[in-house]
């Protein structure tokens, strides 16, 4: 990324350039220090005009106009967003009050895009932006889970969560993304093709071994199709799960051969991640143009995506806004939950005698309404089920959200911070399994759990059916 | 008739009438014509066209939201708005030859209380101040301006309704007649043509703002 103040569109690129190009630039001045997290070549100068310029063509963007004039204009400063934030219920600092965030970018927006904020300044809440300013809202964003509880309790309707985006985009046009972002989407879009890296053998044995292990655990003979021309569904998954989640891609690909699906798992690209979503439309628009190319690729009718929130969210949502092709997309649990109630899946709920409880991952709930089919799926497969209170849409993020769960140095901000309000919950429910069908959630509360050495157990919906399923 | 009460009571009537008009149109059409938005649904959202206008309803009328998540600022702020619903009620009926002074009175009073009330929540809150620019504090401010000028209008210069009903009938027929000879009553007049101007360009504009983040944002299913 050059550093003059070239961005005219924010859709322009603000991928990272592979780590070497940079190194000369930034190596002779003195290097910046970004304590929250690792960014990998981060823009060192002309920081304050490229921010206003990204601004300004943010508010100049079809996609982002309306959002921003109505949201900059409407919040009444009332803080109910503070009440429902399980950050700020947390730690009571000022950074991490929903309305105080959103006015780190009101401040730029009223000084420098309204005429009252050039006239009137600091009475209206227009503010300079200032080197430090640039550093507060790297922290403050990424402290934000982008969970949008606050959201259903605006009473303006104002959404601080979409906020928070549209600030990590402008960021992220300064490069000031975490490092993990970055080299991940790298990988994916122009490296070896997803975010874990897995090269396409590897996947395949992956797929193998996850076929002997069903015939070991259960005897059944269920098979993973791979490339499978005109099939039905296209099934991908986050690619995080065939390293992390072998029993929920197992309990996907049984009751999917069980339901008598006709599915395929493509090899050309088999990774539904998309970190866009948390802070850049390139990134967005790009990795969700390689899923909807390989489901061309395939010719495959519909999209099906596994336990995911994030993907799911940006797939169903952005397909029409960014895709080069239309597929309609589906969540495995939507597919499961109508699986069952037709009949063409029978489950023995007596083998999952333990208590479960569900988690409601922001971004299928809030972001999809995807809050009853899970449900449906868990109390079909299970003896005893609770619900986590609150729940449904004022469940509490799992205190990993917005990608913060892959960024390594936001570790003890997960553990000690963002995840208390999480577990506070999961203690109160009594439950011995806690199934959360989205693998940021999952990789987070798994890493709750031991952490705060809770007597749970996390999976996936689809692990409970492994022993439930009547095949 | 003096120059400032042919300009408080005859000019700019009309020039706080239409500019009040006129920008909320702009406004209204700006944001019913932009493009559509990324989309960003939230859910539970209603699902149909009955279920949003109970929702509307109930949101209007009781302030859910604030209800159920802000007693303290909902009890102010709902009050506050019943205050300038029973000014406006008032109004009208005034024109139309009632003359429910109680109305007035209370109206008034609950612009200049709840207003102050909220005023000092927001002051006395740590976290309400760190989020509030002093244009907040001006807003309510307005409010309670023309609160105690009213009280003050009925209190020591009361001015002959049956002239005040013919001056805001003389108005509204285009035919201005002078404005009754009271300060005071000019003072209220040029303060709510001020606030006239003002409204549609202040975030005070959520009435109508908010129909917008819900139907063209939140509502938007995919």
């Amino acid at each position: 990324m050059p550093q003059t103040a070239k961005n005219e569109n924010i859709e322009k690129g603000n991928m990272q350039k592979q780590p070497s190009e940079n190194v000369k630039n930034t190596e002779k001045k003195q290097k910046r220090n970004y304590p929250f997290f690792a960014i990998e070549n981060p823009i060192e100068e002309n920081r304050i005009p490229v921010f206003i310029k990204t601004m300004e063509a943010v508010l100049k963007d079809d996609k982002y106009r309306l959002l921003l004039d109505l949201y900059l204009n409407t919040c009444a400063s009332c803080n109910s967003c503070a009440d429902q934030c399980h950050l700020y219920q947390t730690t009571h600092e000022e950074k991490d009050l929903p309305a105080y965030r959103s006015n780190m970018l009101r401040a730029v927006y009223r000084k420098y895009f309204t005429t009252s904020g050039k006239l009137l300044g600091g009475f209206v809440g227009a503010k300079a932006l200032k080197e430090d300013d640039i550093d507060n809202m790297i922290e403050s964003f990424y402290r934000c889970t982008m969970c949008r509880r606050c959201a259903v309790e605006c009473p303006m309707g104002v959404d601080n969560a979409l906020i928070t985006r549209i600030g990590r985009c402008v960021i992220g046009e300064l490069n000031l993304a975490p490092k993990n972002f970055t080299v991940s989407s790298y990988q994916q879009l122009y490296g070896v093709g997803n975010t874990s890296s897995i090269p396409k053998e590897a996947f395949i044995d992956t797929l193998d071994f996850l076929q002997d292990e069903i015939k070991d655990m259960t005897g059944h003979s269920v098979e993973f199709p791979r490339d499978k021309v005109g099939a039905e569904y296209l099934f991908i998954a986050p690619v995080s799960d065939y390293i992390m989640e072998a029993d929920t891609l197992m309990g996907t690909a049984m009751t999917l051969q069980a339901a008598g699906a006709d599915w395929t798992i493509g090899t050309g690209y088999y990774d539904a991640i998309n970190y866009g979503l948390f802070y850049s439309d390139t990134v967005t628009a790009d990795a969700l143009n390689k899923l909807l190319a390989e489901a061309y690729r395939l010719k495959v009718k519909k999209i099906l995506i596994g336990e995911c929130g994030h993907a799911t969210k940006t797939a169903k949502l952005f397909v029409d806004v960014f895709g080069k092709h239309q597929f309609p997309i589906q969540n495995v649990m939507e597919y499961t939950a109508e699986a069952i109630k037709k009949g063409r899946v029978k489950l023995n709920p007596e083998v999952n005698q333990e208590t479960v409880t569900y988690h409601d991952p922001c971004n299928l709930g809030r972001g999809l309404g995807i809050y009853e089919p899970p449900r449906n799926i868990v109390k079909a497969a299970v003896k005893h089920f609770v619900e986590l209170q609150p729940n449904r849409e004022k469940n509490y993020c799992c205190g990993g959200g917005g990608g913060s769960v892959t960024v390594p140095d936001m570790y003890n901000f997960r553990m000690n911070l963002a995840g208390i309000k999480k577990v506070e919950q999961i203690k109160a429910s009594g439950a011995k399994y806690l199934a959360a069908p989205c693998a940021n959630c999952k990789k987070q509360l798994k890493e709750l759990v031991e952490y705060h050495k809770l007597p749970v157990t996390v999976v996936g919906v689809h692990d409970l059916l492994i022993r439930a399923l009547l095949m | 008739m003096n120059v400032a009460s042919f300009l408080i009571g005859i000019v700019l009537p009309y020039i706080a009438v239409a500019l009040f008009l006129v920008s909320i149109g702009i406004r209204i059409n700006r944001w019913a014509t932009s493009p559509h938005p990324l989309k960003w649904s939230l859910y539970p959202m209603p699902a149909d066209y009955t279920g949003q206008i109970k929702f509307m309803l109930k949101e209007i009328l009781s302030f859910r939201a604030l209800l159920h998540n802000n007693r303290k600022l909902w009890a102010g702020s709902w009050l506050f708005h019943i205050g300038m619903a029973l000014i406006i009620l008032w109004f009208i009926t005034f024109v139309l030859g009632l003359h429910a002074g109680i109305v007035l009175r209370a109206g008034l009073a609950f612009l200049i209380v709840f207003p102050l009330y909220l005023f000092f929540v927001r002051l006395a809150s740590t976290k309400m101040r760190t989020i509030s620019s002093p244009l907040e504090y001006f807003n309510l401010l307005i409010f309670i301006a023309i609160g105690i000028l009213g009280i003050l209008l009925l209190s020591f210069n009361k001015p002959d309704p049956t002239a005040v009903r013919q001056y805001f009938i003389s108005l509204i027929l285009l035919h201005p007649a002078a404005p009754p000879e009271s300060s005071i009553f000019l003072s209220m007049l040029a303060i709510t043509e001020f606030f006239m101007i003002y409204f549609p360009n202040s975030r005070m504009l959520h009435m109508i703002s908010k129909y917008f983040t819900y139907h063209k944002i939140s509502w938007e299913s995919h």
